[in-house]
This record gives C-alpha cells, structure tokens and sequence, in this order.
C-alpha cells in the first residue's frame, strides 16, 4: 500500500512480528471496508443519529477487532492491550472522524475492564456478544451536573433483595443509540451510589439497558446532536425504578470510584490512540496539499511560517505516539503479565500524558491544516472539519477532560497533599 | 481433499525503490509480502477443505527471509507449512524453484490437487506451477477464475481471449488468478495462534537438489525512456487557453492527434 | 542456427518470425497445431513447417499440446524456441521445457545470440523494471534441446509474407487427460491494450462522477478512458486499471489526468508514443515521464480542452 507519509522506523519503540502482521491485517481490512466509506457514514448520521454504520460494526466484529484483550473463553481475540492500541490507532487513521475508531477503543477498553471486575456468568453473557459487534458496551459515568467529578455522582443504586433499583440520571454518554439498535443490545461500565457521600459510596455495575434484543424497564433515553463524529450516538438516559439483578455489580460494593479509575486509565490509552490515528491522516493531509498547492507562484511549504508549524506539528505527533505505546506497554506488563513490581497507579501519569498530549496534538493539527487549506477547508467538500470536530470531543472532556489530566500528573509527581 | 498450494512471499513491488541514480532496485532489506495471486490459492484451497474437509499444506522456496511468510500462511488457516529456505535461492530460477517444490511435495506425500498463483507478484515468469505439473507428469490448468473439485476437477480458466472450462481427473495442477476470489483477512486471534505452530524447515541437502540455475540474471534496471519535458504552467486561467492551443498544435504536428 | 516459432496467434507469430530473423536465424521453422490452412499461411512465412493436425489432439490443453509440441521439436533440431507470449503459450513453454531438459524465459522483448548463448531482456518487477538475462550456459549442447523463450506481444514488426517453406506433417500420439467442455469468447474489453489514444484518470479525479469529465475528454480526442490502480483496487470505480499488474498500454497518445505517476503505473505507460500530463502538483513524478506536462487543476484544464476539442 502507498504511504504519503513512511511509518517511523523505530529501534526503540519495536513491535513484534505478530503486531507487525496484525496491524498490517488492520490496515488491510480498514483499506477495504472503513477508508472508502467514512465520509459517508459521517454524513448518513448527520442527518439522523440513528443512521450509525451497523454493517461495518459487524464487520469488524467478524474481523475480531473489538474485546481484542479479552480471553478466548469469553469471545475476545487474546491479544495484549498493545493490540487494541494498534487496532485503535489504524481505524482510527482510516476514520478520522473517529466514529468507528471511538466504537472500537470503548469495545476494547471496557469490556477488559469488565473483565477485570465482573464476574464468569456475565463475562460469558456480555463479551461474546459485544466481541461479534452484537452488542455496545462503553462507560457511564458522567451526568449533568458535570463529568469530571465522579465523586459527586447522584445517580442511586439501591439493594432490594437480589437486584439493585437505579434512579437518576446519566449525560453524554456513548452508544444510547447503539444499545438500541445493535441486534442484542448492551450497555455501560456504570457508576452509581451505594452508600453515602463522597468516592467511597460508589459502586460500578455492568449496566444493561437491553439484552437479547429486550428493552429493559425504567431506562428513558435521548439522543443529542453532535457537531461531529456523527456515526457514534451519544444521548442520556434516565432512571426510573430500573432493576438490574445483584450478579452484575463490578468488583466489590463501595469500591466502583477505584474500578470505573482502573477502566478510565485503560480507556484513555486507547482514546489517545485514537487521536495519533486522525492526526498521521490529517500529517498526510497537509504533505499532499504541500505538494500540490501554490501561493504567490510557490509551494506554499516553501513559507517557513508553513513549514515550520509543520515541522513543530510532527514533533508532536511523534512524542504523542511515545506517550500512546508506552502506556499501552505499561499496561501490558500490569494486566497481561501481571508484574509485581507495577502497581494499576504506576498507569497514572503515563496515561494522563498521553491523553493530556494525543488529543490537542490532534486538534491543533487540525486547525493548522485547515489554515493551510485556506477556505476550501472551510466547505464541506474538503474532509478535514470531520477530523477535527471528531477529536474536538477528546479536548473538550470525554474521558477525562484535560486539565483533569494535569492534577493526575501534579498530584502523583508532587504529592497529594501539595496540590490542595 | 488434500490439497498442497505454492507460496511465495515475493517482493512488494509497490513499495520497491530504485537507486536513482543507477535505476537498479534496492533489494537489500526491501519489504515482501505473500504474493497476491498465491494468496488467492491459500484462500481457494482453504475453501475448498472447509466445504469436503481434507487437509491444506503448504510449500515455501526462497531465500531465509521468506520464512516470515509461515506466520500469515498459518493465519489464515493452512494445517502444515513447508519451507526450503536457503541464501542460495536468492537467484533461484524457475526450473530450480520448481525442482525443490516438487522434491518437496514428494516428501509430503499424498495430494489430490496442487495450486498456486499463477503468477508471482515481483517476477511475473507464468512459469511454476506449469513445471511443476510437468515435472510431476500431471493434467495442468493455468489462470483459473472458478474451481470446483467434485471427485473430478471443473476449472475456468481465463485464457485472454477467452474463458476455457476444462473437466479432468485428480490429482492435478491449477494456478489461480487475481479475480478467484477475495482472500480473507486473518484475525488477531488467528495470528497469535499461529506464531505458535511449528512449521518444518528443509535445507537444499535435504532435498538432494543443487542450487544449479540455468538463467543468470546479469543486470535489472528501471529503463528510462527519454522525453521532451515540455512543461506548462497554467493556472494563470487567462493564460490557459493559449498555452493549451500550442500544446494540441504540437500533438498534431506529431500526428497522434 | 535453426530457430523454431510457435503461437496461437496470428499476429504474434508473425513478430515470432521477426525475431527469429533478428537472432539471424539460418533456418526458421514453424510448429503449427491446427489445419492444412494454417500451415499452407504459416509457410508463407518459415522455411519449413512442421505441422500436427488439431484434431490429432483436440482442443487446446496445456499438458496435451506441450507434448504435441515436444514431437514437434524432436522432429527437427531447433537451438531456439520462440514461443507466443499468451496465457496459453507461457503454459505451453513452461510444460515444454521441462519435458526437454532445457531452461524457459518469458516476458521477452528483445534478445540476442551472443558467444555465451542466448541473452534475453524481460521484464522484471511486474515491468516496472527490464532484466537482462543469460539463458543457459551455452547452445548446441545436444541435439533437438532448444531453449525457451516467450516473447511479449508487440516488440518485433510483424514479419512479411515472402517465404514458400515446405510443409511436413508430424504425426502425434497424445494421451489425453483433461477435456474442454466449453470455451467461451470474451467480450472485448474497453480495448485500452490496442487503442491509439489512452485517456487515464488518477488520484486528483477526487469522487467517481468526476469520472465523467475523464470520459468526455477521452471521446473528445476519440480514444478510451482507463484509470489508475488506487481508482480500481482501492475505489473500485472501474475494474482493471492501468499499470503494474494490471494493463499495459502502448498508446500513440497517453494522457494522465491527475495522474502522479508511481512507477507502478509508468511501467504500464512506458511504450506509449507521446505522454501528456494534467496534474496540479508540477512535482509530480509524472513530469518527469512525460513529453507535454500542463500543470493545472484538472477540474478547469480538462472542461477546456474539451470545449477546444469539439470547435
């Protein structure tokens, strides 16, 4: 396949031959399936967000990119975080709306987190459907008072007998519409309050609103109307007496703030995957318009104004790729081969670095290159507006908004009790 | 069904450069792929064993790096790889190549029907899998576009000019073209799986071949065919008129227009 | 030196005979399957033919007509092979020379007797790039063991009909082992592999209906649109492209339209006559390979050239 831009060759950050072949397999499948296909898919849900791409979901699906660290047992692929990461970042590249990109990483993230958590019976209920492309499964955290601070989360999970009944309300949340049209359903990694005050009263759950193409009771969703990376919903739901049976509560009660942490941190790589992804397109963008575009009888790359920006841009994207795969790497040597010497927190400021760095490289990338486009990047006919409003979601807060990345990095260097 | 199918991992010649200066191909550390057309023969051999059963092997010859290739065969789903991988056969020629997959194949034993690309992506000879039918005095069938093995082989052959529906017995040889079908993708899990499969490694010795070759290739090249270089700018769009009325001039005091 | 010529195609086995007289051939003689006819036309040509009826072998069969063949050769003494460079004659080589014990080349556009035998040039890289190639340690090293070579169609003038070559019937005995059951003539392509002027469409042409522009300015000049392997293999806009792997034209006229010019695809170009380039980028590889480059949006350059065209 033609490259703009050369893959870095790196003797630092290697890849084994088995990533090697894997992304090559990614980028093949992405080249058939995703890359001619994007834009419209991007379009289709502008007009309506319920026009989400559901056959490419099957696809890849069918071509295992989803719950790629999963077991086998449960459906998943086997691979390492590493993998997902790759997968991430090529979709990602493919689509840089990131649409399905953001459907991949939060189907790789969280259904590993509940791996972690939950138990065999639910592990075996949820994650094959999830890893065929059956059913959605993200994270639901935030609701409308705010979504960085989990802490303060309202939304009421009350023990009655063997079910948990939930009442409250859940804001900009991934997959609303996907949950509902996917032919099983699914649901979130979802946070709500089991006991009193404070990140000490949470408990995470595996959250169902529909299973076995079954609607439950006292789920009331609404969609919103991005301003981009249209092919993923995002909606609310509210909480009217819903009941979730006992057996799907993640982890142990009152530990949810320390689990839905473990997940953020494992997602987050990924979202910052995601984002390298978009922006080696958006690099490759502005090489090509470079080549071929001519101001005052010039490329206009010979302005160093351009080229320089250029240059401080890349600069970028390669560190931000440092910061991708070595949290990735880190996670791997936490999660898959279990070193005692590594602690979930030593994932903390690696992780917070790549997100606080790959998405507003990304974005700012994107801004650059539509200046250098000029105004045709300002119809609709030019691509880039998609790959910037779709990142754009990654600065404004999902999964974590930027200066929450800041504290994690001030708190964990500094110390706790220094930042206050 | 047992079915053995050739493979080459071939250069990938999109990605190949060429020295600039000399026009010589920079063959040193160049990527390679499995080549296309043999692909699409893995892909119709595992078809074919997953629709009557039967087994897929198969036979790998080139130089040491092609063992890379094992990886992706297993991927996708072959049960045995065979490889004779040795820096000799770097210059390998058809006749040599085909000799070792033949030797090779009579170490593997029992076949209902061989297949292969019917061309490689990077040399493009046409030649293999002919020799190998040759060589092995069996019934050959050459750039297939459909295949069905029912007790007898049904083979469509695109043969240029026109398509050629051939019936013989078993075991036969048959190269594939591009437009068979379209090979699968390997998943992650299909890969993990198979760096873990052993594959059996044969040297030239073991097969009692010398690396003799018949065609010596002495030099290759990137021709460079001369042209005039008449360029013209015009984005200037009152100039383009005028600019392009010389240009069509020209064509026709050329007489190609 | 005796050469020996065979294809199925008219056309080429007369460029076989060319060859053979490049090669300074002492002696030129024709392996025909087929009629009485076709080796009374064949003659016309050789010094000698040697001739296998066709339906003493039946219809064409790779293992059947490379022993035909074999028969063929064995009746004479040939130290050159030429064969058609077709599906069916690169099958037949192959087969063929195996069965003599000597070395089969294909791909041939030119070659030469020199005092280590038979050198060839073939196209190397899917034709991205030429080889040159000894084939063979030496000739004349037994009777009636010819080396193989399959020449590419449209390398040698076709030759002359002015040869009264006398005609010898060989006599086969062919096991059979496979059967045509049907042979089904193909539609004739767009015909970009013959056409006088090849109009291609690449990379800049940005969505398929913009292919239309391609189209009128190809019809404005009265020849046939083809497009590059990213618009075919990746896009799917057409289904066989221009280039490596895919077609190679041989045009008087070849014009690329938002073409960049990879050498995947100026291996497919290379023999055209005269080469003109669109492109917006005066970077662009395709200048180099080119006779006239007009750097310029195609999306104003083309509607203009048409317009000229038509008045």
């Amino acid at each position: 396949m033609e490259r703009i831009l050369e893959y870095p060759k790196d003797p630092v950050l290697t890849f084994s031959k088995e990533e090697e072949l894997f992304r090559q397999m990614v980028r093949e499948f992405c080249a058939k399936h995703i890359e001619p296909n994007w834009i419209e898919v991007d379009k289709a849900a502008e007009k309506d967000p319920m026009n989400m791409p559901l056959d490419l979901i099957k696809k890849m699906g069918q071509q295992g990119l989803f719950c790629i660290p999963c077991s086998e047992e449960y459906g998943g692929q086997g691979g390492t975080y590493t993998m997902a990461t790759i997968a991430t970042e090529e979709i990602a590249y493919a689509d840089p709306s990131v649409a399905l990109a953001v459907y991949a990483l939060l189907n790789n993230g969280w259904p590993f987190a509940l791996e972690l958590f939950g138990n065999e019976e639910i592990c075996s209920e949820i994650l094959p459907e999830v890893a065929k492309g059956n059913a959605f499964f993200g994270i639901a955290s935030t609701e409308p008072q705010g979504g960085s601070d989990v802490a303060g989360i309202r939304t009421r999970a009350e023990k009655k007998g063997d079910v948990y009944v939930f009442n409250g309300e859940k804001a900009y949340i991934s997959g609303v519409g996907e949950v509902q049209k996917l032919p099983w359903g699914g649901g979130w990694f979802l946070v709500a309050r089991t006991g009193g005050e404070g990140h000490k009263g949470l408990s995470a759950f595996a959250f169902l609103a529909r299973k076995n193409g079954e609607l439950g009771k006292g789920w009331n969703p609404t969609l919103y109307e991005d301003i981009g990376r249209h092919g993923l919903t995002t909606g609310g739901f509210i909480l009217n007496d819903f009941e979730l049976e006992a057996k799907y509560l993640l982890g142990e009660e009152n530990k949810g703030f320390y689990h839905v942490m473990e997940g953020f941190n494992l997602a987050r790589i990924v979202v910052a995957a995601a984002t390298i992804g978009a922006a080696r397109w958006l690099l490759e963008k502005a090489v090509e318009w470079f080549r071929s575009r001519k101001l005052f009888g010039r490329h206009i790359s010979s302005f160093q104004g351009v080229s320089f920006k250029f240059a401080e841009l890349y600069a970028r994207w390669e560190a931000a790729r440092y910061f991708v795969y070595r949290a990735s790497r880190l996670a791997d040597k936490i999660y898959m081969e279990k070193d005692p010497s590594l602690s979930p927190k030593d994932l903390n400021v690696p992780v917070a670095l790549a997100k606080n760095y790959g998405p507003e490289t990304c974005v700012d990338l994107a801004e650059e290159v539509m200046k250098w486009y000029g105004a045709y990047a300002f119809t609709k006919e030019a691509p880039i507006f998609r790959a910037w409003l779709g990142p754009f979601s990654y600065v404004i807060g999902a999964e974590g908004a930027q200066n929450i990345m800041k504290v994690i990095i001030a708190r964990d260097l500094i110390g706790k009790e220094f930042i206050r | 069904m047992d079915i053995i199918v050739c493979i080459k991992q071939s250069y990938d010649v999109q990605q190949l450069k060429f020295d600039p200066k000399t026009g010589e191909p920079m063959l040193a550390g160049a990527p390679r792929k499995m080549s296309d057309m043999d692909r699409r023969a893995l892909e119709e051999a595992l078809r074919i064993k997953e629709k009557v059963g039967g087994s897929v092997k198969t036979v790998t010859v080139g130089p040491p790096e092609t063992r890379d290739v094992v990886k992706e065969i297993y991927a996708m789903g072959a049960d045995e790889a065979f490889v004779v991988a040795d820096m000799k056969l770097d210059k390998a020629d058809p006749d040599l190549t085909a000799k070792l997959i033949v030797e090779t194949i009579k170490k593997i034993g029992n076949f209902d029907l061989i297949l292969a690309g019917a061309a490689s992506t990077d040399e493009y000879s046409w030649q293999i899998p002919a020799k190998v039918a040759a060589l092995l005095n069996l019934p050959f069938f050459q750039n297939a576009v459909s295949l069905s093995v029912d007790g007898e082989l049904i083979a469509e052959c695109d043969l240029g000019d026109a398509i050629y529906k051939f019936k013989s017995s078993l075991p036969a040889v048959v190269s594939v073209s591009l437009e068979i079908n379209e090979p699968r993708i390997p998943t992650l899990s299909a890969i993990l799986k198979a760096s873990r499969k052993q594959f059996t490694d044969f040297r030239l010795e073991d097969l009692g071949v010398d690396a003799v070759t018949e065609l010596e290739v002495r030099k290759v090249v990137m021709p460079k065919v001369e042209r005039k270089n008449v360029i013209v700018d015009v984005s200037d769009p009152s100039k383009m008129e005028d600019e392009l009325a010389k240009i069509l001039d020209e064509l026709r005091k050329e007489n190609v227009l | 030196m005796e050469v020996m010529v065979y294809s199925e195609n008219e056309k080429l086995f007369k460029e076989l005979v060319s060859a053979a007289i490049h090669l300074n051939a002492s002696k030129v003689t024709a392996a025909v399957i087929g009629t009485n006819e076709d080796a009374e036309k064949a003659a016309k040509l050789t010094d000698k033919v040697l001739f296998v009826e066709a339906s003493q072998v039946g219809e064409y069969r790779p293992k059947e007509y490379a022993e035909a063949l074999f028969q063929i050769v064995k009746a004479s003494d040939p130290q050159v092979l030429l064969i058609g460079g077709t599906h069916k004659g690169n099958a037949i080589a192959a087969m063929l020379s195996v069965m003599l014990g000597e070395p089969s080349v294909t791909e041939v556009s030119d070659l030469k007797i020199t005092e280590e035998g038979l050198m060839v040039l073939r196209s190397a890289f899917g034709g991205v790039a030429v080889a040159e190639v000894r084939v063979g340690r030496k000739l004349f090293t037994k009777v009636a063991s010819p080396k193989v070579a399959c020449l590419k169609p449209g390398f040698f003038p076709p030759a002359e009909e002015e040869k009264n070559g006398s005609v010898e019937k060989v006599s086969v005995d062919i096991k059979s082992t496979a059967e045509v059951l049907e042979v089904k003539e193909k539609e004739k392509g767009v015909g970009l592999e013959d056409a006088d002027i090849v109009v291609v469409a690449g990379r800049g042409v940005k969505k398929k209906e913009d292919l239309s522009l391609v189209e009128e300015l190809a019809k404005a000049l009265g020849g046939v649109m083809g497009v590059t392997r990213p618009l075919s293999a990746d896009l799917h806009w057409m289904p066989v492209w221009v280039g490596m792997s895919g077609i190679a034209v041989k045009p008087k006229l070849y014009v690329g339209v938002g073409v960049s010019g990879q050498i995947q695809h100026v291996a497919g170009i290379r023999n055209s006559k005269v080469i003109v380039a669109i492109n917006i980028d005066q970077n662009a590889p395709i200048f180099e390979h080119a006779d006239y480059g007009i750097v310029g949006d195609l999306y104003q350059v083309v509607p203009k050239l048409v317009e000229m065209l038509k008045t």
